[in-house]
């Protein structure tokens, strides 16, 4: 039940994909790229916390990534179509 | 133990170093943030900010008062801040800073503004039914 | 002797009339699992109330003023209050008294009694605030609340005292239930996450909720006979309110949202078919959320000026309790492995809750660490991390326990296309509606604020357009609910309606 060996080498390809797909849609979606939610900064110490915030940014969404993108994968990789979705 | 175990270890171990290490990393930017010297520099004047229910009135050095605040670009400038009645917080989101004036205590705080132009002072703490109405401008000077 | 034949008599006519059939027996009805449906009829009634007025904050902030400011105060502070204390508490204790007695195979709880009594404080808790109509926000704030005219403050404090007396008893019910009650068979180490949760939960109601008495006794004496505990002038202080009004509230919410992860670690393996992934590093961490969830309580107040080396502690501790967190999504994520997922409408519920979960914790990251909480502290980042909490993961793990104990509860079968709806309609509602207000709080936008700068109006715009999504879902969930209990197609096995047996996993034990 909890082996890797479920996984083919085609699954672990879409698995890999799926998570740098969450990554990159999460990275533009906050501001990463391109748009940018959090106002132009005018002072140093305010300049020092946007760089800060754009660390833990990166941080976090490698990990939502980690863990979104993992999610997708497993739910449809296990979704069993041969079950009714109703009360049998 | 299966590999899910040890990927269950891993993301224990892992996210443990993460998280610590990102709240490392915030412990001298605090230091900093809530010093009495700017980088190690003293403050060229001090405002007087007072609060109340609902609005803001700065008092400064000749003792001549204003309902913006008047600073000149790239003063290192002390904030004293009171409140009048209930609890509020003083927000520039430009410059990245927010603090609750809560009543009864000087709060004080440095600012440094270095891109001339006119910004809003929201107050960030629910204080009473008019609150969204609380803002003024911090005008930077050239 | 004869306490166990009108039992005995209880017990079968409620095979033929439910208890709901006469006033009497509602109001006399001491088994558990009328009490358990007392309590969420109750929460859901406030939970519609709690989202009318939630509604009237979103139409306020899309229409320009036609809601005064004294009204917009109103209206978010009805929606907390009803919300937290209304709807998710007695929600919980509803789920509770169904299913902890049966999970661990006990016949009733300890106290029927104390548990009807805990029942019944909640109605006239639930008048007192509604007469009061608070306007101060739920968290109170001193001295604000202390200035607040007219008797609206004090019935308010006096419902919450309610609350707070109810919770204490039915805590202390579940805590001798589950250490007393349990069958031969059921130990610690085997029964089910649900009552690992309540256990916790319990726990924290138990040792928190007095001190949220005590704060609101200080606050009522404040108000009414001028003692001066939050007022500077008289030498009290205002942050005395937030430590203590925090020590509370920081437990309380993992009351709110502990036991829904404990709905989640029953029905995503029920609906995997296979057993969960990790059950005890489950309960461990459940615990020692409970645990670290007492030691966090100053990060609700980063900005408030209390001193660098006080926070950098809670900084630490705050991080810690993301890590036993991240262990849950670990385990549910893990327990989908290799299973056979079936798509019903509350294993959607709960998947929707495991992203939410996610969301929550990574935007909980960046409040964590102080120096962000300069920027983002009070704006709605905050509102759209604590809303990804209590909708995304706890009212998202009330509707899967609806959906999934249904036919437990009623021997009925809800209807799986309206089910389907309120799940779309929901999670489409409530991506789009807490999203936005991720990109408002980033852009600096304060909360609580009835007016607002103009460039936030094209976000705010889409947040009023997912909460009437959601709201439509809320009335699909409401009607599908009722009709499907008053006329709904029977289960043809009551005693394992979602087909368990088959996939060598069992609900109740033996």
């Amino acid at each position: 039940m909890t082996k890797m060996g479920l996984l083919t080498t085609f699954d672990r390809l879409v698995w890999a994909f799926t998570i740098i797909f969450t990554f990159i849609v999460l990275y533009i979606m906050g501001g990463g790229v391109g748009i940018s939610w959090y106002p132009d900064q005018i002072s140093p110490r305010a300049i020092e916390i946007k760089q800060y915030f754009d660390v833990v940014y990166l941080a976090g969404t490698f990990v939502s990534a980690l863990f979104i993108g993992t999610f997708f994968f497993i739910l449809f990789r296990f979704w069993d179509r041969t079950q009714p979705s109703g009360i049998e | 133990m299966n590999t899910l175990e040890k990927l269950e270890w891993a993301t224990i171990v892992g996210a443990a170093i993460l998280l610590f290490g990102l709240s490392f990393m915030a412990i001298p930017l605090l230091e900093e943030i809530d010093n009495v010297q700017y980088y190690g520099q003293d403050p060229d004047y001090t405002v007087k900010v007072t609060s109340f229910q609902w609005g803001w009135v700065f008092t400064y050095a000749d003792g001549h008062e204003s309902g913006e605040l008047i600073v000149g670009v790239g003063d290192i400038v002390r904030l004293e801040m009171e409140s009048e009645d209930v609890i509020h917080s003083f927000y520039v989101r430009e410059l990245g800073f927010k603090a609750d004036i809560i009543p009864g205590k000087t709060r004080i705080h440095l600012i440094k503004a270095e891109v001339p132009g006119e910004y809003w002072i929201q107050c960030a703490e629910f204080c009473g039914a008019y609150h969204g109405g609380m803002r003024t401008r911090l005008v930077v000077e050239a | 002797m004869e306490i166990e034949e009108v039992k005995k008599e209880q017990a079968i006519t409620k095979e033929h009339a439910p208890f709901y059939s006469s006033w009497k027996s509602v109001l006399f009805t001491t088994h558990h699992t009328d009490i358990g449906i007392l309590y969420l009829t109750f929460a859901f009634f406030f939970f519609f109330l709690g989202g009318a007025s939630s509604l009237i904050v979103r139409y306020a902030l899309t229409s320009e003023g036609s809601v005064s400011p004294e009204a917009y105060a109103g209206a978010f502070t009805l929606h907390g209050v009803s919300m937290l204390f209304l709807f998710i508490i007695p929600a919980w204790a509803g789920f509770g008294n169904w299913l902890v007695p049966k999970y661990i195979g006990a016949k009733d709880m300890y106290f029927p009694k104390l548990n009807a009594l805990g029942f019944w404080l909640l109605p006239p808790a639930g008048l007192l605030i509604y007469l009061g109509m608070p306007n101060v926000g739920w968290t109170m704030y001193a001295p604000l609340s202390v200035y607040s005219a007219g008797w609206g403050m004090d019935l308010t404090i006096l419902g919450l005292h309610l609350i707070g007396t109810s919770s204490i008893i039915g805590a202390i019910n579940f805590i001798v239930t589950i250490m007393k009650m349990k069958a031969p068979g059921v130990t610690y180490r085997n029964m089910p996450l649900m009552v690992w949760t309540q256990f916790t939960t319990a726990f924290l109601q138990a040792l928190a909720t007095p001190v949220l008495a005590i704060v609101l006794t200080l606050l009522l004496l404040d108000r009414n006979l001028g003692t001066g505990f939050f007022r500077p002038e008289l030498g009290g202080d205002p942050l005395l309110w937030q430590h203590l009004f925090w020590f509370y509230s920081h437990p309380a919410v993992y009351i709110f949202v502990l036991p829904g992860m404990g709905l989640v670690s029953q029905i995503l393996p029920s609906m995997s078919r296979q057993k969960i992934f990790g059950y005890s590093s489950i309960a461990i961490s459940t615990a020692l959320i409970g645990f670290l969830g007492f030691g966090v309580w100053a990060h609700h107040m980063w900005i408030t000026g209390i001193s660098v080396s006080a926070r950098i502690p809670f900084m630490f501790m705050t991080m810690a309790i993301a890590v036993p967190s991240g262990v849950k999504i670990f385990n549910w994520i893990a327990t989908m492995y290799g299973g056979k997922l079936k798509f019903s409408t509350p294993m959607l519920f709960c998947l929707s809750f495991i992203l939410s979960f996610i969301f929550q914790g990574v935007s909980g990251v960046f409040l964590a660490n102080i120096p962000l909480d300069y920027q983002l502290h009070d704006t709605y980042f905050v509102v759209s991390h604590l809303h990804y909490v209590l909708f995304g993961a706890s009212a998202q793990a009330a509707f899967a326990g609806i959906y999934y104990y249904f036919p437990y509860m009623t021997g009925r079968k809800y209807n799986e296309t309206l089910g389907m709806a309120h799940f779309l309609l929901t999670s489409a509602g409530l991506y789009t509606l807490f999203t936005s207000m991720l990109f408002l709080g980033l852009q600096g936008m304060p909360r609580r604020t009835y007016t607002y700068l103009p460039e936030f109006f094209t976000w705010n715009v889409a947040a009023t357009f997912g909460a009437v999504l959601i709201a439509v879902g809320a009335l699909v969930f409401g009607y599908n609910i009722l009709s499907s209990w008053y006329r709904g197609p029977p289960v043809a096995n009551k005693e394992d309606p979602w087909n368990l047996s088959k996939y060598g996993l069992r609900e109740w034990p033996e």
